[in-house]
């Protein structure tokens, strides 16, 4: 809509700066996995660590949460993906009843004309 | 004097009066300036009945403010306060005005102390937010306008016909806590069920916020459905059939958004999934659970607004929401991603964070009152949470493939408003004193304890880690430029087929049914004709030794039956 290809936008310092740091965790993605990685473990560490008080018989399982967390994550995706095979139809499916596969005009974005 | 003026009033007014002023940023101005009075004036009424006047024979009160009512109320006053300001540069009069009077009608309703009130309120909130889509301008934001307020309207037409049956069951439309016991107050909680998106009810909500436009969809996601909310936590408080609506409300969406190109789609099905969370909370009805639907609706407001507002403000800079378009915005709208990324941590319910401190009181609520099943399946809706709004959201926008687009950031306008609601997002995460200071009963919870914040950070981060073991595998679904088939199929396909079958049948057998008995008209003429008329076998002469021949044939024949008949 307003300026795609258009020469990248310098913003101010402080934003340049943080931009600038994010580039570089974009190019290091190894890095952030690995950070995530070790506060996992820490995390896992710490299951072990406090004294738990289960308001449902399921918490007190050793690694629950953790368990939980990416099993039930994965079960979503791949759920997800099954009903992607049912459901899936093309972009102007609706056409012309729908916004679906129209381009935003200028009244959508709100962009002035 | 003060105590009296509805906050509605202040909309109402104020909707024709800014058409006076020019249209720029003095009209913007004043319109923000609508909810600040509108607070103000809410702040300094005292709890209780008020404007309470007799039609017909029944109480209506036009403001009633308890402490349910007062959240609400000041909720939807701050929402309307930070889409204008998100709004602030839009010169299209439809949506300014369309803005305050749905925003104020929103405000009334939930002021009503009585079921025609709310009725009329409800209807309004219908008829005033449809602009908000058609402002697109498109023909398929005619039709998706149109979808919208059939089935507004019609949760309204529901809700009346219930009012009524209620009415002269019962003399009174006092809306207060009811039972799900009869055709009255099953109409009832129908339509409340139809505007909260009760599932199978809900498409509703999917079709038509994607459509509105980039602020308009802003000013949707703060009312309707949690005005339903409202309703629902004022009429049908521990109604337990709403548990296990509430449950499956907050599963079912999780999947569609999993596979949803269109980003802003993907929020209206988060939107859906944490009004299930609010509808879990009603329907256990303890204090501790009604009093976290409140602070949910009240978190959830926000956080759901800066989500939309930081889609808008993408929408707005690249003219599309659609996951596979974007990526790498990061560069070119920092500040909106930062913001985008407070919203997605807020509603994944990170510590320190909105969701973390009021999504906890539902699930501890249902905890407490053994509702184990229902726990664990809000603990499985926390995660598909973190999947489509944590992750997806801010991951498809701001990082992944790089879609090479560079933009200018947000306008100030829409930078302000994202900022201050990521502040508020950040500052009830860290400080939720106040907010459970103004829930509707005495609240003895500390969300902040070291179980609590190890667990859901487990939870979360373990979480966070599947996806990115996904993504290294290549096993995330890649995002397409595709339709998904939800429920509403049955209405815009099917049932336009089957009917139109039923009627091309019906059709038929009327063609077979007129062209049959023409044919067997036509068919008796021909045969009349053809024995009657002037050559037919009895129409035409004969001769006298003929006629003679047949008159003595006839008088054999009669003479036969004569002698046989003795």
């Amino acid at each position: 809509m307003s300026d795609h290809p258009a020469s990248p936008i310098t913003p101010d310092r402080a934003t340049g700066r943080f931009v600038r740091m994010l580039d570089w965790l974009v190019a290091n993605p190894m890095r952030v996995i690995a950070g995530l990685a070790i506060v996992c473990g820490l995390l896992a560490v710490v299951d072990l660590l406090y004294e738990k008080h289960p308001s449902v018989p399921v918490e007190a399982l050793p690694f629950f949460y953790p368990v939980f967390g990416f099993v039930i994550y994965a079960l979503v995706i791949f759920g997800a993906k099954t009903l992607r095979l049912i459901i899936r139809r093309r972009e102007d499916y609706y056409a012309p009843y729908s916004i679906d596969a129209e381009t935003p005009n200028s009244h959508m974005t709100g962009e002035q004309r | 004097m003060l105590a009296t003026i509805p906050p509605f009033l202040v909309y109402l007014i104020g909707a024709p009066l800014a058409l006076l002023i020019p249209n720029g940023s003095l009209r913007s101005a004043f319109m923000c300036l609508v909810p600040v009075v509108g607070i103000l004036l809410l702040l300094d009424i005292p709890y209780g009945d008020h404007l309470t006047t007799s039609i017909v024979g029944q109480s209506v009160t036009l403001l009633r403010v308890d402490s349910l009512s007062f959240v609400f109320g000041l909720i939807f006053n701050i929402a309307a306060f930070l889409a204008l300001v998100f709004a602030w540069h839009v010169r299209d009069a439809m949506q300014q005005v369309s803005t305050l009077l749905y925003a104020g009608s929103a405000v009334g309703a939930v002021f009503c102390g009585d079921l025609i009130s709310l009725f009329v309120f409800w209807e309004a909130t219908a008829i005033t937010s449809v602009f908000l889509i058609w402002a697109t301008r498109t023909e398929g934001s005619y039709h998706t306008g149109m979808r919208y307020l059939i089935i507004q309207v019609g949760s309204g037409v529901i809700l009346l016909s219930g009012v009524l049956i209620q009415a002269s069951q019962t003399g009174s439309v006092a809306f207060d806590a009811m039972k799900l016991d009869g055709l009255g107050t099953g109409l009832i909680f129908l339509a409340f069920g139809i505007k909260c998106a009760f599932p199978l009810l809900h498409n509703w909500l999917q079709d038509s916020y994607p459509a509105a436009t980039a602020t308009g969809t802003v000013t949707l996601s703060a009312f309707t459905t949690k005005l339903a909310v409202y309703a629902l936590a004022r009429g049908f408080p521990g109604t337990e059939v709403l548990i296990y609506i509430g449950a499956v409300m907050t599963v079912f969406p999780i999947f569609f958004a999993a596979v949803e190109n269109n980003l802003r789609k993907v929020l209206a099905y988060s939107l859906n999934n944490q009004l299930g969370f609010m509808v879990v909370g009603i329907g256990v009805g303890t204090p501790l659970a009604l009093n976290g639907t409140a602070a949910h609706a009240f978190c959830h407001i926000l956080y759901k607004a800066v989500l939309f507002m930081s889609m808008g403000a993408v929408l707005h800079r690249t003219g599309t929401t659609k996951a596979s378009e974007l990526g790498g915005l990061y560069r070119s709208m920092p500040i909106t991603m930062v913001c985008c990324v407070i919203g997605a941590a807020s509603i994944s319910a990170f510590p320190l964070f909105s969701g973390f401190v009021s999504k906890s009181l539902i699930q501890s609520a249902t905890a407490d009152t053994g509702h184990w099943i229902v726990w664990l399946v809000l603990l499985f809706a926390s995660v598909g949470v973190l999947e489509h709004s944590g992750i997806k959201i801010p991951y498809f926008t701001f990082f992944g493939h790089d879609s090479g687009i560079r933009c200018k950031e947000a306008p100030w306008n829409m930078v302000t408003a994202m900022v201050l609601t990521a502040a508020l997002c950040v500052g009830i995460g860290v400080y939720p004193a106040p907010l459970y200071a103004i829930l509707p009963f005495p609240v003895d919870y500390q969300p902040y304890t070291v179980a609590h914040v190890v667990t859901q950070l487990q939870m979360l981060l373990f979480a966070l880690l599947a996806f990115v073991f996904l993504m290294r595998k290549g096993l995330y679904p890649a995002e397409f430029r595709a339709t998904n088939l939800d429920f509403d199929w049955i209405y815009r396909r099917a049932l336009p087929v089957i009917i139109r079958g039923l009627g091309l049948g019906i059709d038929t057998v009327w063609s077979r049914l007129i062209g049959g008995s023409r044919a067997m008209v036509s068919a008796s003429i021909d045969a009349a004709s053809r024995n009657f008329g002037p050559y037919g076998i009895v129409g035409r002469t004969v001769r006298v030794g003929n006629g003679v021949a047949w008159v003595a044939v006839l008088l054999l024949v009669t003479l036969l039956v004569g002698y046989s008949a003795d």
